[in-house]
């Protein structure tokens, strides 16, 4: 609806209804078996979920042109977001008779869980966008929330925006090579509280497995509250389908203020001879916190964490892209180049109070992408430490195995034609980052590695076969004493530990070997860099006086 | 214009039910509930399953498959018991809430389980906050108490939930008002027993520390087993503190559903299966089988030969080679794996009181029959595993042709007999009589009491069979305590650190091979 009340105020009001009604059923064949369902008598069971949620908003707006091209638009209002959603989870616990799919057919008692949740969200918003001629756009917005999912003394927040942006070569005379520039900045906060993106089956919210431990949990699109201010018991049937209640492991600071992430943003963008050249260059800092998080508190306090305010960690990135026509004519060939570069990292800023750690690994300063797990304990020169049989001894203590995000990521885009033909190539990769080689893992755990089968790997594998320990794995062996370990795993004691070179006395089964060298993250870890050849496309455009006036165009 | 309606309708619907301030709260969750829901809850935590790696550290079975895991003792950090002494606390304020009172029933246990856990804790890592704890946000940096402090107040809870337990049933109150115990009833009479049988496992883990002049071990274990009006105690299997498990929601932890996938990837460990064999012990043939390989070279399925275990401490390739060729007696699959309810697993039990008994009036700290006791211990442990006195059937998995069968056995039994072996025969209040109420001892907590075992082990070396060194237990050897939980370190490192030099002399090595005060 909307009412022109005045010359340039305008008045909008708006209603908008968005939900979804989800069924999902599992039929769970007689004889079927998974983990723990032996007894193979199938199952049946339903997931159904309702959400509806209302956005209401009655704007004014404001609109008006000065002389030399500077107008100015405002726009002020409220809105409200009314939330609401239902759910249930029903699983039979074996079938009685087969190929029967209803709760009534359940051999024991059927198990059932509901979740349902309601939210509102009361805002006040505002927001101004000032057009300064050929000089500049200035735009700004404030958003004041009252948020059902705090605390009612402590639910309205604000979070503001700003943005300017100008071309300077519109009223600076700049060199003749120089065609275009341009500057852009923003600035903007959002705060958020206790809602979460997706929402799972509903036994998750409450007690996060499936009661009868198989099946898999289903995302739905949600936005609706966690109820992370809530601190109550959580019902379970933990003795013969009795119920059982425990209390919360979660403490909630009473003075608790929404999570902020805070953005800032910049950018150049230069053109040179006659817009032949260009240059994009951006750069970006996401500020992110005081989140809300879980602090880690001692369990002498009956309590695993405390819900407040902490960590700031800041994401900083650069995005350079250099586009150019190396080849241009009319009949001739035409060559359009794009090379891109960008990288990003996330930094921790800030922990809590005097803490010194975050996570058991991270320190202020450290990035937040690096990777600590299973690692084999070495000696001071770095060789793997093994035991007495041969097999590699594993730190207590995860260690730090390296970064998994790129230190960069490149695109290099080609476009050429000549006359009707054209050719394009796109190639683009990542350099640097570590991941874990899951399938390594596993297809060596399970004795189903190409490798295993090649060379002194397979001829040990023959000789597993017969029975004969004959693999010598690399590193050295302990030949004396017990190694001990700090909290962080390093070895305290390398002056009572005494090293040898593998010998024959240390032969070992080649498929033990490997579940211990394969069970380790670090065994597994590969580098992520990759150059892709993206795309290719040659193609030939039909011109278009051939097709004038035929097939009807 | 209908739009309009509908939409001014629903949002109506949306937003008028509920006050805006109540929806912040979870209507998914209580915040108060009846107290029995809290005790159920905390009874749970009392179970501590079986067939696990605490009864591989207590070396009474071994795995055999390097993918699903090994016998090393390998710990780091150890668990707490906070957060279920915390349900405690709230237990009690349920209670209140609930019987307008705050002598009641659920209180007195509450004493008990306060004993109970921080008994738990300290046991594994020694200090820990006791007077500081569980006061939620109000002290986040609790300090941590001597772990004689912890012993002298383990000791004065059970004693008074003894006395509280005592005089409700004096006023006539005979069970739990509320219900909710999934182990005794709700007979406050049973649990005052198990009140008393705990503090003699408490008393006889202090043998190394009877010099202290505070916990008076010795005068504290001979008040209670010369005054059963006051302390009264367990009379037999029936009293025992033991999860019982059932068919549907609560199996026996090796069942059926994953015969296939262990049993034959685990099986006996020497250090159990030897010393069943040095006794001549029938108990052998219930929870064991004989070794494939041994009935090859043609001995019979009954002949203590044909049972051979691995020790804990060989290679694990080793292991699974002899496993592969047959050489090891399997877990008796007969018994174990055929249904869900085989056995309940004692928390506590009579033949634990019945050696812990034996055991002080071995080392002088009461007056009795020692042999008496230690009869008894081994007795009630027969019957449990229903041998009786006479003609017993057992059942083995006996593999012929590729094809494995159930074949009955029988096998005799006679009480006398066996306890006249002169291995078994009491030998007296000496050293030797000690080691045979412990050797004992540990073969009747098979499978049962957590890692009381181990704890045994630890304490006093028994049994004396017990795998020390070795590949299969791993480089550092068998560890004396556990470190404390990481949390500690990050959370209240200036405790932390302050507990350690304390204990151990260095602020900054948290060690696993370090001994605890109770232990020195």
């Amino acid at each position: 609806m909307k009412f022109d009340l005045l010359k340039n105020l305008e008045l909008q009001a708006r209603t908008q209804v968005t939900g979804y009604e989800l069924f999902r059923n599992e039929k769970m064949p007689y004889s079927a078996t998974t983990y723990g369902r032996e007894q193979a008598k199938g199952d049946y069971r339903e997931d159904r979920r309702s959400l509806l949620e209302n956005n209401t908003d009655v704007l004014l707006n404001y609109n008006k042109t000065f002389a030399h091209d500077i107008s100015l638009r405002a726009v002020g209002g409220f809105s409200g977001r009314f939330f609401r959603y239902n759910s249930n989870y029903a699983s039979t616990d074996y079938l009685s008779v087969p190929g029967v799919y209803t709760f009534d057919n359940s051999l024991n008692p059927t198990r059932a869980n509901s979740f349902n949740s309601r939210m509102q969200v009361l805002s006040a918003l505002y927001s101004v966008d000032v057009n300064l001629g050929r000089y500049a756009t200035l735009s700004t917005t404030g958003r004041w929330d009252k948020n059902s999912t705090l605390p009612s003394d402590k639910n309205v927040y604000f979070y503001p925006s700003a943005g300017v942006s100008t071309v300077v070569s519109d009223y600076v005379r700049t060199p003749a090579a120089i065609s275009f520039v341009k500057l852009r900045a923003s600035y903007a906060n959002v705060k958020e509280a206790f809602t979460q993106q997706n929402v799972y089956t509903a036994f998750s919210p409450l007690n996060g497995s499936n009661p009868l431990g198989y099946g898999q949990t289903f995302a739905s699109p949600y936005e609706g509250p966690s109820y992370g201010t809530t601190v109550a018991y959580t019902i379970s049937r933990p003795y013969n389908n009795e119920a059982a209640a425990s209390y919360a492991n979660a403490l909630v600071d009473p003075n608790l203020k929404p999570s902020s992430r805070t953005s800032f943003e910049a950018g150049l963008d230069v053109r040179f001879l006659k817009n032949r050249i260009g240059l994009d260059v951006a750069y970006f800092s996401y500020l992110d916190g005081p989140r809300i998080f879980g602090l880690t508190l001692p369990e002498a306090t009956g309590y695993s964490s405390l819900t407040t305010n902490g960590i700031k960690s800041q994401k900083r990135g650069l995005e350079i892209a250099l586009t150019g026509t190396a080849l241009k004519s009319a009949r001739g060939l035409n060559w359009d180049v794009t090379l891109n570069w960008s990288t990003f990292q996330e930094y921790l800023k800030e922990i809590y109070g005097s803490q010194t750690r975050l996570n058991q690994f991270y320190k202020v300063g450290d990035r937040l992408d690096a990777y600590y797990g299973s690692a084999f304990a070495r000696t001071r020169e770095g060789q793997i430490i093994n035991d007495a049989n041969g097999r590699p001894v594993v730190n207590p203590v995860n260690q730090f195995l390296g970064y998994t995000n790129a230190d960069f990521a490149f695109g290099f885009i080609n476009k050429f034609n000549y006359r009707n033909f054209f050719l394009n190539v796109q190639v683009d990769g990542r350099v640097g980052g570590v991941i874990e080689d899951y399938i390594q893992k596993q297809t060596f755990r399970g004795g189903r590695h190409i490798e295993t089968v090649q060379g002194k790997m397979g001829e040990a594998r023959y000789q597993d076969y017969k029975g004969v320990a004959s693999w010598v794995g690399p590193g050295v062996v302990l030949t004396n004493g017990n190694i001990q370990y700090d909290v962080d795993g390093n070895i305290t004691n390398f002056e009572s530990l005494s090293f040898s070179p593998m010998s024959d006395a240390n032969k070992t089964y080649l498929q033990d070997w490997i579940s211990r060298y394969y069970n380790t993250n670090e065994a597994n870890m590969i580098s992520r860099s990759f150059v892709k050849l993206r795309e290719v496309t040659f193609g030939y455009q039909i011109p278009s006086q051939v097709l004038q006036g035929r097939l009807g165009l | 214009m209908k739009k309009i309606l509908y939409s001014l309708v629903l949002l109506l619907s949306l937003g008028s039910c509920q006050k805006f301030e109540e929806l912040e709260k979870n209507p998914n969750l209580p915040v108060q509930v009846p107290a029995d829901l809290v005790l159920k809850d905390i009874l749970m935590d009392m179970y501590e399953g079986t067939w696990n790696k605490d009864a591989r550290y207590n070396q009474y079975y071994t795995v055999n498959y390097n993918y699903y895991g090994n016998n090393e003792y390998d710990w780091t950090t150890s668990d707490l018991r906070y957060t279920t002494l915390k349900n405690v606390l709230k237990m009690e304020e349920e209670a209140k809430k609930n019987l307008s009172t705050d002598k009641n029933a659920y209180a007195a246990l509450g004493k008990f389980f306060r004993a109970y856990f921080w008994f738990w804790m300290t046991q594994r890592v020694g200090d820990v906050p006791l007077k500081d704890a569980l006061q939620g946000e109000a002290n986040i940096t609790p300090r941590y108490d001597t772990q004689k402090d912890i012993y002298l107040q383990v000791l004065t809870w059970l004693d008074e939930a003894n006395t509280d337990l005592g005089s409700l049933q004096a006023a006539g109150q005979a069970t739990l008002p509320l219900k909710g115990d999934i182990y005794l009833n709700n007979s406050l009479n049973s649990w005052q027993k198990v009140v008393n049988a705990f503090k003699l496992r408490v008393l006889i883990n202090l043998s190394k520390r009877t010099d202290d002049a505070d916990l008076k071990v010795k005068t504290r274990f001979a008040e209670v087993v010369s005054n059963p009006t006051k302390f009264p105690l367990f009379t037999g299997n029936a009293d025992n503190l033991q999860f019982v498990y059932n068919a549907v929601y609560n199996k026996y932890p090796i069942n059926p559903d994953n015969f296939g996938n262990d049993a034959t990837r685990q099986e006996m460990s020497a250090t159990h299966v030897e010393l069943l064999k040095r006794y001549q012990d029938p108990r052998l043939f219930v929870t064991a089988e004989p070794a494939e390989a041994q009935l090859k070279k043609g001995v019979k399925a009954t002949d203590f030969a044909a049972f051979v275990a691995p020790s804990p401490a060989l290679s694990l390739d080793v292991m699974s080679t002899g496993a592969n060729n047959g050489e090891y007696s399997f877990i008796n699959r007969n018994r174990y794996y055929k249904g869900y309810t085989p056995e309940p697993t004692v928390i506590l039990g009579y033949s634990e009181q019945s050696f812990n008994i034996a055991e002080a009036i071995n080392l002088g700290w009461a007056t009795g029959d020692a042999a008496d006791y230690y009869q008894k211990g081994i007795l009630a442990n027969m019957d449990f595993f229903g041998i009786k006195n006479g003609t017993n059937t057992v059942v083995f998995e006996i593999r012929n042709a590729g094809v494995a069968t159930s074949q009955s056995f029988t096998i005799s039994f006679d009480p006398t007999a066996y306890l006249g072996q002169s291995l078994v025969k009491y030998a007296g209040n000496t050293t030797e009589g000690r080691k045979q109420i412990l050797n004992q001892k540990y073969l009747a907590l098979f499978m049962t009491s957590g890692i009381e075992p181990f704890f045994n082990w630890r304490r006093t070396g028994y049994p004396d069979n017990f795998a020390t060194q070795g590949a299969g237990i791993g480089t550092r050897g068998i560890p004396r305590r556990w470190q404390y939980p990481v949390s500690d370190r990050l959370y209240n490192e200036t405790n932390y650190r302050e507990a350690l030099q304390r204990q151990f002399g260095s602020a900054t090595q948290d060690n696993v091979k370090d001994e605890l005060w109770m232990l020195k």
